[in-house]
């Protein structure tokens, strides 16, 4: 077959549909999300996505107890939802091959934190593989079905975000058929994990690793690369490729197969140099567990634990290391100190600006959580004052109320419609079960949109787009005991200040669901045609149409127009291009200046 | 060594999809290539970098600082975002359209001034072509600015016209725009400028 460029990503799915993997699932999360989605472009692939990941593992799990491969993919954060799972999965064993991807972020490129998930593999005693770009990950994936079919155990398939958004190239390959499933025996002792088995289980667990530790000494992908220096290197996932660019000619030690380390083939490569400099990315994982074997091994004195690493570091490290290595050459130029900042923000449309705004102007606290909606937390909304994790909000928001001094506001959760299916529902019963006196806005925008729309179980379509089962909010939320509930426009900001006063107002839980379609949906563009614009002679220049905060509106100051004008230092004005017509700045104008664009 | 371009705009301009069509065509031609941005956060709006390396073999799919042989500018104040990856006589593929960041279009700041002045500085240093975005979007209201900068990238490639459209048709699902924005600036006479 041709060789072809494909994302890290893209290149697992090829992997698993070329290994016969029968069985995907997961939960969208940057930067794991396009794995399952081109695996869903695969024939004879099951796959869905799941409600959080824990489900997603456990589900798996049952797939491959009936003889299917499965994947399961996350991002780093993800796998601490399913890590409970993964510890006991590695004493029942799986069955048939089971792969689970942790896409980390070094870098925090799109995450709350930079976890180095390597530290799980150890944890759960686990074998697990990294692969430095697309080929490898093509490769790595196979490869992982085996070994989890070989030793009866999960394998962890840990690649990071340059991994799985770059794109190389890809030699791909036929698939070989998938293993007939069956319905599965009752194996009590092995599945069944109460005290007496899982006691059994764990010492069968340590004789696995024994067998393991040998097979990772043999295995062909921990590999030693000759060279013609006196130091070597011993590197592992993308750092390889950093470490290839500064250093081409350097003895490595490239480390495929990371728990557990080869430590017989590294002392061996140790023993050759006069030095060795451990190069990897976030944690001295590596490092921590070879230190002992020679005072002559180096790591994180050279080479930054924190934030994703870059050839400039690498080289950097190794030249400190060294002194050995050509400085870098020098940038033509810098970006002024002074550059302006352009953070991400909400779309231009996007139905979370209404409630908002309407929410800046209350003086309580908000208590947010993770999905687009995060950025209302910068100026000139500022009306999100927490992101912890996956469904925190609510919890936090029921521990302000239960620990302020009385009489104090109610406190407030906001979070999307998939957060509060992934983690939000339980929560919310805690909140009614312990008679917590908050106001909890879940908004509905029939999609998981931070990571690019994902269906979730209210969008009313399955991954590959099939219709799903119809599923209402307002019965959850009501089956979870909440009393006080009102589904609102958040586009009609008057109505639903009302009805926020009257959340407000009600003792006990109130929730709220603002519902109105992504922008990203096509749904939404059959409701909102026409683009805005100010009426130059209305507009006052009061500036209130900017507190939205929607990038399609930027203020002119005066000496450009509004000449006459008095008083005013300037007037809004509306980019026609990417006004997306959704009304709700005329809707804050007190002028009655924003008017629909005659066609 | 590897041919460096780094692309830098705006979320929603089409940084990701210039990149991804001179990998394309890097391939097409034989070459081992790596492209690299960050992308996943699906808001618009933010400043979006995109690397594509070419050559006999591309190690890392990030470019070093001072290495880049092109930087490509889809929007006027981002290519200063980019500006430490450009080496010594690198070019510059300058857009003059704007798109205000929130402080700017808040009011609190203005847009920079000075970006012409910051590769005047550089000068001899670096080469500069702005071919007239919003000349080109007045006349043409529908063709991207993202191809019309490739085409005039593209004469600084030993690749055949041929190939880059073709990228560009496996790119898109409807490619004519594309290709008629792309032609545009293949053909468009340019002066270095600055």
């Amino acid at each position: 077959m041709d060789r072809i460029l494909l994302s890290g990503n893209e290149a697992i799915a090829r992997g698993s549909y070329e290994a016969g993997c029968r069985f995907a699932t997961g939960y969208p999360g940057t930067p794991s999300t396009e794995i399952l989605e081109s695996i869903a472009r695969y024939e004879g692939i099951y796959t869905n996505w799941a409600v959080n990941e824990k489900v997603a593992l456990e589900t798996a799990s049952g797939a491959c107890l009936a003889g299917a491969r499965s994947i399961v993919t996350m991002k780093h954060v993800g796998l601490n939802v399913a890590s409970d799972p993964l510890m006991t999965l590695a004493y029942t064993g799986t069955g048939a091959g089971m792969v689970v991807v942790s896409a980390d972020d070094p870098g925090i490129h799109s995450s709350q934190n930079e976890q180095d998930n390597r530290w799980y593999a150890l944890m759960a005693k686990i074998p697990m593989l990294e692969p430095s770009d697309s080929e490898e990950a093509r490769i790595f994936t196979k490869k992982a079905f085996e070994i989890s079919e070989l030793f009866d155990l999960p394998v962890l398939l840990r690649v990071t975000t340059r991994i799985s958004h770059s794109r190389t190239v890809v030699y791909p390959e036929e698939p070989q058929g998938a293993k007939e499933s069956f319905f599965p025996g009752k194996q009590i002792e092995k599945y069944v994990m109460v005290p007496a088995n899982a006691r059994k289980a764990r010492l069968s667990l340590e004789d696995k690793l024994n067998k393991l530790a040998r097979f990772s000494e043999q295995c062909s992908l921990n590999k030693v690369e000759s060279g013609s220096t006196d130091y070597g290197i011993i590197t592992s996932g993308i750092s390889y490729q950093y470490v290839k660019e500064v250093m081409p000619g350097a003895n490595i030690l490239k480390l495929s197969l990371t728990n557990p380390l080869p430590l017989q083939l590294i002392k061996v490569f140790v023993e050759r140099f006069k030095k060795i400099l451990v190069v990897e990315e976030l944690d001295p994982y590596i490092e921590m567990q070879i230190r002992h074997i020679s005072a002559a091994i180096h790591g994180k004195v050279f080479i930054p634990s924190i934030s994703e690493l870059t050839p400039e570091k690498v080289r950097d490290g190794i030249r400190e290391f060294t002194g050995a290595v050509p400085s870098p050459v020098s940038p033509a130029a810098s970006p002024p100190p002074d550059l302006i900042r352009r953070p991400p923000i909400l779309c231009p449309g996007c139905p979370h600006r209404g409630l908002f705004y309407q929410l800046s102007k209350q003086r309580t606290f908000i208590a947010g959580d993770i999905g687009c909606y995060t950025l209302a937390f910068d100026e000139p909304l500022k009306a999100v004052h927490t992101c912890l994790d996956m469904g925190a909000g609510i919890g936090q928001a029921m521990g302000i109320e239960k620990a302020m001094p009385r009489g104090s506001k109610k406190p407030v959760a906001v979070i999307g419609d998939s957060t509060f299916l992934h983690s939000g529902m339980t929560a919310l019963l805690n909140v009614v079960y312990n008679r917590s006196n908050i106001l909890v806005v879940i908004l509905d925008n029939r999609t998981t949109a931070m990571t690019g729309a994902q269906a979730n179980p209210l969008s009313g379509t399955d991954i590959q787009g099939n219709p799903s089962p119809d599923i209402s909010l307002e019965q959850i939320v009501s089956a979870l005991g909440v009393k006080w509930i009102k589904t609102v426009n958040p586009y009609e900001t008057k109505p639903l200040e009302k009805t926020i006063k009257e959340a407000a107002a009600f003792e006990g839980p109130a929730v709220i669901i603002t519902k109105a379609p992504c922008v990203l949906l096509p749904e939404f563009k059959k409701i909102r045609p026409k683009p805005f614009t100010v009426k130059t002679d209305l507009c006052t220049g009061c500036t209130i149409c900017l507190n939205i905060d929607c990038p399609s509106i930027w203020w002119e100051p005066a000496e450009v127009k509004a000449e006459g004008k008095k008083r005013a230092k300037g007037i809004a004005y509306i980019d026609p291009v990417s006004c997306t017509g959704c009304g709700l700045c005329a809707d804050v104008c007190s002028f009655d200046a924003i008017v629909r664009a005659e066609e | 060594m590897p041919v460096n371009t780094v692309v830098t705009g705006v979320g929603g301009q089409g940084v990701v999809s210039a990149t991804d069509i001179i990998s394309i065509v890097a391939l097409t031609a034989g070459y081992d290539v790596k492209k690299s941005d960050v992308h996943g956060m699906a808001q618009r709006g933010g400043a979006v970098t995109s690397f594509v390396r070419y050559g006999e073999k591309v190690y890392s799919p990030i470019i070093e600082q001072g290495t880049a042989d092109f930087l490509i500018a889809l929007e006027e104040m981002e290519a200063l975002r980019g500006i430490n990856f450009l080496k010594e006589n690198g070019t510059v593929i300058l857009s003059d359209f704007h798109t205000p960041p929130p402080d700017v279009a808040l009011g609190f700041k203005r847009y920079p001034g000075h970006i012409q002045e910051v590769l005047r500085k550089m000068k001899p240093a670096v080469k500069c072509y702005r071919p007239g975005v919003v000349s080109m979007l007045e006349e043409h209201p529908g063709y991207s600015i993202n191809v019309f900068l490739l085409g005039i990238y593209a004469r600084f490639q030993s690749y055949e016209k041929m190939v880059w459209l073709e990228a560009i048709r496996q790119r898109f699902k409807r490619p004519d725009k594309a290709i008629e924005s792309f032609l545009y600036g293949y053909e468009k006479q340019v002066k270095e400028i600055v």
